[in-house]
């Protein structure tokens, strides 16, 4: 018996809220069927400042995307950003319990275990517990399980938060009579969508360039390794070209998006650009050099500070990069942003396409968080070996009862 | 699909700081516009989804009614079950294969088929019964009641070429053609000679119930008088009891005419014919010709001639 259910994938982000539906069939395939766009109140930095201003918001666009859809979203996954994400390294270690020294399943639960047992505070909250490669006597490997060895050990990177931020998040979602089934930092759902497994095999390394921050996400060997945040964004292009070109706020949105660029080249020098270009009074030119530095710093500004913090933490090998620098977000869409992130980083860049059984209008970079979020509503993010299990009885059960 | 597989490693923070430990917030719910009109629309849906469902689980009532009703009718009107047996009771002789030959049913017919009012009038015009009642007892039987009437006395004739029959009658008058009476029924029977009206019929026989009254009550109380009695004579009974001279005439093997009153005290009538047959026995009994009981108070012998004389010489 098929069942369906529809999943909400929601991006609460600093300049827009963007809400994908899509209706997962038999847990087996996945249609888009409704989608929304609308700009962000009550929101800086990702981090919700106005929770009555923002639930407006992020309501009207859930319900905007289910009128498209003629349907009611069952559950809701969520996005998470802002500057309060925060992440460690745990390393968990122990000796094989057997007597042969095989590794066996009861060993990796207590080497998992030990390693995800360190504590927060109580104003933080785990988000993700991301598993790195297991090592065996100090080699990695993907499954440990029937080697022989004495020692075994996993690392894990995990994400958490600020419990009071998340927790507006959660309260934004429920105020409108759904649950979250799941919560995805914003980098790995872009990342998940952007790169091929082939590509996470190689190494690559993900930016996300929003309004008003900048996540980021590095996988090496098909792990995901690394996550972090710049709360630096669009907005601050926006702001810098407002303040550089003394223009409005609306004015430099607009050279931005019209006729912005992220990497100088000698032929701007000459170029002019007109504020209105409607020979209106008060209509100006501009050069073009000038627009195009402003954006360079800024941008570049943003990459160097990623760069730096791979490289404090000794992660930044251009040959564990071997995929290179994928941008996604809003802001890659600056023509010359790949050319920007190749010289600060020295890898191959390029801008995140979607993929391409998707519409076009999704394919936008704009839309690659919340089709991250669908990915993971429809594979989950479950351990490899727990996702393998075969499901019980009771749950197969469950799930033909499932009338939703 | 959207994406390139699972992640190599789980990534989902499970645990008692994670944030699913979260979504149940304490706080007060945020409110929004948007959120009112949503769960509206969702309150009303449901409320058109009751309503819609309670419309149809009542057309379903409804239509299963409605259905077991033309069910029920279609029961009534239809052919329905053959007729698979024939309950037959009766408080007299008449045998089962009688009324098969009077129903004269064929084989295969319905219960509906059978027109039951038909077949009462069918056996109730035969003479041996008094009454009958044709009842169906669904699914399959046929239900037969009859009264028969009681048979008081017999009726000879004979045919213009000298063959004899005998007819029943009835303790009403009744008279008929006797079927599955035995034989040694038959035998006691007295036979009648009904009294001719004046174009010479005698039928219906009229206040044949006060003959009945006295042959029933010889029967039970003089048994061994009532097995002598052969004829039972209404030449000088018509009937009609306002008329005076009405006698029951009975000819039996001990004296060929006792003469009883009609409407009178059957009773004391036989009482006083006992008496004088055991008076006249203790005397040698001498053959009487008649006894006289409906002489109001007293009751006249009369001996034959030879016996008459004997007893005249020996009272001289």
């Amino acid at each position: 018996m098929s069942h369906s259910r529809v999943v909400g994938a929601v991006e609460i982000g600093t300049s827009k809220i963007a809400v994908l539906l899509g209706e997962i069939v038999s847990d087996a395939g996945l249609n888009i069927i409704g989608h929304s766009a609308c700009s962000s109140k009550g929101i800086k930095k990702g981090v919700i400042t106005d929770l009555d201003v923002a639930s407006d918001c992020v309501h009207a666009a859930i319900m905007t995307a289910e009128k498209a859809a003629h349907t009611r979203i069952d559950e809701v996954y969520l996005a998470q950003t802002g500057g309060h994400l925060k992440g460690n390294f745990n390393i968990g270690v122990t000796n094989v319990s057997s007597e042969e020294g095989i590794v066996r399943g009861v060993d990796v639960e207590r080497v998992k275990d030990e390693a995800k047992r360190r504590n927060l505070p109580d104003s933080r909250t785990y988000i993700h517990h991301i598993q790195n490669p297991f090592r065996i006597d100090g080699k990695p490997v993907d499954n440990p399980i029937s080697r022989e060895c004495e020692r075994l050990e996993v690392g894990y990177w995990s994400v958490h938060g600020d419990s009071g931020i998340v927790s507006d998040c959660l309260r934004v979602i429920s105020g409108i009579d759904l649950e979250v089934s799941d919560m995805i930092i914003s980098s790995i759902a872009s990342g998940a969508v952007l790169l091929e497994e082939a590509e996470k095999d190689a190494g690559a390394l993900v930016i996300d360039i929003g309004g008003g921050t900048s996540d980021f996400v590095f996988y090496r060997k098909g792990y995901i390794v690394r996550t972090g945040l710049v709360p630096v964004g669009g907005d601050h292009i926006t702001n810098d070209l407002s303040i550089g070109l003394r223009v409005g706020r609306k004015s430099a949105e607009e050279f931005k998006v019209k006729h912005g660029r992220a990497y100088y080249e000698t032929g701007d020098r000459d170029e002019k650009v007109w504020l209105y270009g409607d020979l209106t009074i008060g209509d100006r030119n501009y050069p073009q050099s000038a627009i195009t530095k402003i954006i360079e710093a800024r941008v570049s500004e943003i990459f160097e500070i990623i760069k730096d913090q791979l490289e404090m933490e000794g992660l930044f090998q251009r040959t564990d990069i071997a995929s290179g620098i994928v941008l996604t977000g809003g802001s890659s869409r600056l023509p010359g942003i790949d050319e920007a992130a190749r010289r600060v980083f020295g890898l191959d860049a390029r801008v995140g396409e979607g993929p391409a059984n998707v519409a076009p209008e999704l394919c936008r970079p704009e839309y690659s968080t919340c089709l991250g979020l669908l990915h993971y509503a429809l594979t989950g993010q479950e351990d490899t070996e727990e996702a393998a299990k075969p499901a019980g009885i009771l749950r197969r059960l469950t799930g033909l009862l499932n009338f939703d | 699909m959207i994406g390139s597989g699972r992640d190599k490693g789980g990534s989902s923070a499970k645990g008692p700081q994670s944030w699913q430990n979260l979504t149940k917030p304490t706080k007060k719910r945020v409110n929004s516009p948007q959120a009112k009109k949503r769960r509206r629309q969702h309150q009303i849906k449901i409320a058109s989804a009751v309503l819609v469902g309670l419309a149809f689980v009542l057309f379903g009532v409804w239509g299963v009614a409605a259905l077991r009703e033309q069910e029920a009718s279609i029961e009534i009107k239809s052919p329905s079950e053959k007729i698979e047996r024939i309950i037959f009771n009766t408080n007299g002789v008449l045998p089962d294969d009688w009324i098969g030959r009077v129903l004269g049913l064929k084989s295969g017919t319905t219960m509906m088929e059978v027109d039951i009012y038909g077949l009462k009038s069918k056996i109730e015009s035969y003479g041996q019964v008094k009454r009958a009642s044709v009842e169906r007892v669904f699914p399959s039987d046929l239900q037969i009641n009859i009264e028969e009437h009681t048979p008081v006395m017999r009726l000879a004739f004979e045919s213009r070429d000298g063959k004899r029959s005998f007819k029943i009658v009835g303790a009403d008058g009744s008279i008929y053609e006797g079927e599955g009476y035995p034989k040694s029924v038959l035998r006691e029977l007295p036979f009648v000679m009904p009294y001719v009206l004046p174009d010479g019929s005698f039928e219906p026989m009229r206040g044949i119930e006060e003959v009945s009254k006295l042959i029933e009550l010889a029967k039970f109380t003089q048994p061994r008088v009532y097995r002598m009695w052969d004829v039972i004579s209404l030449q000088n009974y018509s009937g009609d009891l306002e008329l005076p001279g009405q006698v029951i005439e009975v000819r039996s093997k001990l004296v060929p005419r006792i003469l009883f009153a009609a409407a009178a005290d059957y009773e004391r009538q036989l009482e006083r014919l006992v008496y004088i047959f055991k008076h006249v026995e203790a005397h040698g009994n001498p053959s009487m010709e008649v006894i006289d009981l409906s002489l109001n108070g007293s009751a006249a012998v009369q001996f034959s001639s030879e016996t008459a004389l004997e007893l005249f010489n020996n009272a001289f």
